[in-house]
């Protein structure tokens, strides 16, 4: 499951899990339709993660103590992307949210009866956490135009609230780099204009400096 | 289709590398041997990789491959990959799609465009005859593919400046063609997943057209974008392929991950930045 091998180091084991738990970390599916299916996998490699280390800790005592479990619960992505809003998604959030049922219509992925009660709200009624969920169906039926439009507005509606801010932001951060923020793939450093930017920075430079001699010599 | 999707070539090993030109030769091969020559001239990237991804999901299989030399290359000995299920399906899905686009040309475009059509439509329409009688599968495809013709037309029509809504046809379509590849337990995943490369190819292909649409006075959903419309192009193709490539991690690949990943993670970003430094290019010269 965390593909490493029997006799990996512990150092391996905690790298791969590492990995795996950026790879399918729940802030990064949220609103996602398929969010079930990557907490489903988070669960395995959890389950796989325990199982190691329990066998590792019964062979040889000496291994012990690295604290598993530790990472996904306690590591520094919740910090990161705000993500501890996100664990209260569709519970802590219906006791002061005005449009509880949608959100749970949403979290069963009713998307169309979700849509239809949103869209029975008069115009003047449309606060930030309706543009939100707007935005959340349409995100969820790959509509991300309009999905990024919405999180916007709400955004701007209110900008100190976090989940709001949370989902423009991630879309905002997709729209300029072409990958979600977090990947540890090549694709950002592809994507990234900053090693173009430094290139052109370069030869400006360069240029700069052979003008100067250029000058200097005639 | 266009062919939009495909690998980042610098950052495949040279071993992928092969194994992508082998299935790119083996679709072109069954093409020809299924369908005919005139079905070997509407090979595409697109169907290359669906094909790649249809291997890829398949664990049971196990692709074989020959040597051959073919007539775009007659002094060189290429390796290829044999038949097999998921080249076939592409193949398949490549001659119902080409079938459509060529009636489309025949109702509304230029002249050329409508003698070529009109040449080649008895090829294609035998072609999809032929795939149509190989099974249910080329008929959903069949049927997926002409509600696509009609919906987009209904856009196209009422001039929709929502490009989510004008991708939405094509979008459907690569949705229930990817699923094809599928079974039961990944399914979902495969739905959103084609429905993003439906999406992504349609922006590709508005976005390639942009210019001569503008000059032509033509439908496009960038259109109403005016001095942003490249901008907007862009970001609305660079969330697709974010998107892309988180739903793709939730795939289990087997063979040809690596290239796959390529494709989806570097190629598609790739793509974009050509298109658009392309048309920058013809406009700053």
């Amino acid at each position: 499951m965390l593909g490493v091998s029997e006799n990996a180091t512990d150092e391996e084991i905690k790298k791969a899990y590492r990995d795996l738990v950026r790879k399918y970390h729940p802030d990064k599916y949220v609103d996602n339709p398929l969010a079930d299916v990557a907490a489903e996998k988070m669960k395995d490699i959890n389950a796989a993660y325990d199982q190691i280390q329990k066998d590792r800790k019964a062979g040889k005592t000496s291994y012990g103590d690295s604290g598993y479990g530790g990472y996904y619960n306690a590591g520094g992505y919740n910090q990161n992307y705000g993500g501890s809003n996100y664990n209260s998604y569709g519970t802590g959030y219906s006791a002061n949210s005005q449009f509880s049922d949608v959100r749970r219509l949403i979290q069963q992925n009713r998307i169309a009866e979700a849509d239809e009660i949103l869209d029975g709200v008069p115009e003047y009624n449309r606060n930030a956490e309706w543009y939100f969920l707007k935005g959340s169906i349409y995100y969820r039926r790959g509509w991300l135009g309009e999905a990024s439009r919405c999180f916007q507005r709400a955004y701007q509606m209110e900008p100190g609230n976090r989940e709001y801010a949370a989902a423009y932001q991630r879309i905002a951060y997709q729209q300029q780099y072409g990958s979600s923020p977090g990947r540890t793939t090549q694709t950002q450093c592809y994507a990234c204009p900053c090693d173009c930017c430094d290139c052109c920075t370069a030869m400006m430079c360069m240029d700069c400096l052979g003008d100067c001699l250029c000058g200097n010599g005639c | 289709m266009f062919g939009y999707i495909k690998p980042f070539r610098p950052e495949l090993k040279i071993r992928e590398a092969e194994d992508y030109k082998a299935v790119y030769c083996g679709l072109c091969k069954e093409l020809g041997r299924s369908y005919g020559l005139f079905a070997r001239m509407t090979l595409s990237y697109d169907f290359a990789f669906m094909a790649m991804l249809f291997m890829s999901l398949d664990k049971n299989s196990c692709p074989n491959f020959e040597k051959c030399s073919c007539i775009a290359h007659p002094f060189k000995k290429q390796c290829r990959c044999l038949e097999n299920k998921s080249i076939s399906l592409a193949a398949k899905a490549a001659m119902v799609l080409t079938y459509y686009k060529i009636k489309d040309d025949l109702s509304d475009k230029g002249f050329f465009n409508k003698i070529r059509a009109v040449l080649l439509l008895p090829f294609a329409s035998s072609a999809r005859k032929k795939a149509l009688s190989s099974g249910s599968e080329a008929q959903k495809i069949d049927e997926a593919a002409k509600i696509m013709m009609e919906e987009q037309r209904e856009v196209e029509n009422k001039k929709s400046s929502l490009s989510d809504e004008a991708a939405e046809p094509t979008a459907k379509f690569l949705s229930e063609i990817i699923s094809l590849g599928g079974n039961e337990e990944n399914k979902r995943i495969l739905e959103r997943f084609g429905y993003l490369l439906g999406r992504y190819i349609y922006f590709c292909d508005a976005l390639d057209d942009l210019e001569d649409d503008i000059k032509k006075k033509n439908y496009n959903p960038f259109i109403f974008g005016g001095e942003s419309a490249k901008e907007q192009a862009k970001s609305a193709l660079f969330m697709t392929t974010a998107e892309l490539a988180d739903d793709l991690e939730l795939l289990e690949l087997d063979k040809y991950k690596e290239i796959v990943e390529n494709t989806i993670c570097l190629g598609l970003i790739a793509e974009v930045e050509r298109i658009i430094n392309k048309k920058g290019g013809e406009q700053n010269g």
